[in-house]
């Protein structure tokens, strides 16, 4: 279980930091967020019985965990420090495709936590159906939410 | 810009994503939570421990004074001994639902349905702060106004003791904004948590 668990996450952590920048783009604590939603993946891994797609289920459990992670914090809002050392602070990357990718995250950053959610599996190619199932809506109101976020961030990228 | 181009730069930023180091699973194993949310929980636990403390040390006392020494007081004494008592056994309380759900998930669900779930527990932080408030403040103006009534000499003199009219004011002024204090206090502490949830709530509500 062990091994086919670390292979799944070792193919899927692109997926896992793509979450963590949508919800948590330029927090010092990104890297401790990462860690909580690989450990919640471990403690979920044995309720998961293939009834969807092992990426869904990732998704799935990553996406909740990374608004989870949010409500936890407005619950004990006193603002909790851990030192640099404690934490993997990640070096920011410098050039003009990262002036995109900040462009890009601060466009999707304005977005509600729920919305993220969308963009970000529509970006990662997923199927209105899927996306529908991960989000708990139908179908077709993921098309007109699709659409209307899109539109939102272009004017958003056009303007910036 | 059009949609594609929207696909095709979410793909262009992420081009040159570096490898990411292996999962070191021992770690991921042996810890319950990360830094931060250990932090949280801690904190909260801390919480409960002192107002655990608080209560065995108030228990012990009355214990002692009570039932060892045989005490007996009069009720203006016990009056603010028994607030007391009330405000550690509410405080408590109310920490340990919060612990409740700050440990709570609903990671399987769908998004919308943790997002339901999460609002479900909130309701029960509210409820549980607003009837343990109410019963608190209510106890202490009841107290209070029992304690004033006897020292006038009880409610016949009441309205022929002008000096006390004033009190009595404040004192219907009291009972009647306690609720809405208790309330606005409440949305006041989770302002930002209800905004969050509702703009994610409105978020995913059917769009025409």
């Amino acid at each position: 279980m062990e091994k086919e668990f670390i292979e799944l996450v070792n193919k899927h952590q692109g997926i896992l930091h793509k979450i963590c920048n949508v919800y948590f783009y330029g927090n010092p604590y990104s890297g401790d967020y990462y860690q909580e939603i690989l450990i919640r993946l471990w403690k979920s891994y044995s309720g998961f019985k293939n009834q969807s797609a092992v990426s869904t289920w990732i998704y799935r459990v990553a996406l909740n965990t990374a608004i989870d992670i949010i409500r936890k914090q407005y619950i004990r809002p006193k603002f909790i420090e851990l030192s640099r050392n404690e934490l993997n602070i990640p070096t920011v990357e410098t050039g003009h495709e990262s002036d995109q990718k900040d462009k890009m995250y601060r466009a999707i950053n304005t977005l509600p936590d729920a919305e993220k959610a969308i963009i970000i599996l529509y970006l990662e190619g997923y199927e209105y159906k899927e996306i529908a199932g991960i989000i708990g809506i139908s179908e077709s109101n993921t098309g007109v939410k699709i659409n209307r976020i899109k539109h939102q961030l272009i004017k958003l990228l056009g303007n910036g | 810009m059009d949609n594609d181009e929207l696909m095709s730069m979410w793909r262009d930023v992420h081009i040159n994503d570096q490898e990411y180091d292996k999962i070191n699973i021992d770690e991921v194993k042996g810890l319950k939570h990360s830094k931060i949310i250990s932090k949280i929980i801690a904190d909260q636990k801390l919480k409960m421990l002192l107002y655990s403390i608080f209560l065995a040390v108030y228990c012990g006392l009355m214990t002692y004074a009570f039932i060892y020494l045989g005490l007996h007081l009069s009720v203006n004494a016990m009056l603010p001994l028994s607030v007391a008592g009330l405000f550690i056994v509410i405080k408590l309380t109310s920490e340990i639902y919060r612990y409740i759900v700050i440990n709570s998930t609903a990671d399987n669900k769908s998004i919308k349905e943790s997002l339901m779930f999460f609002q479900m527990e909130l309701n029960t932080i509210k409820k549980v702060d607003f009837l343990s408030g109410l019963f608190f403040y209510y106890s202490f103006a009841i107290g209070t106004s029992y304690l004033y009534l006897k020292d006038i000499g009880g409610v016949k003199n009441l309205f022929t003791v002008s000096d006390l009219l004033p009190f009595l004011f404040i004192l219907i002024l009291m009972l009647l904004f306690i609720p809405w204090l208790i309330k606005y206090q409440h949305n006041q502490r989770y302002k930002k948590l209800y905004e969050s949830l509702s703009e994610s709530s409105s978020s995913l509500k059917e769009e025409p």
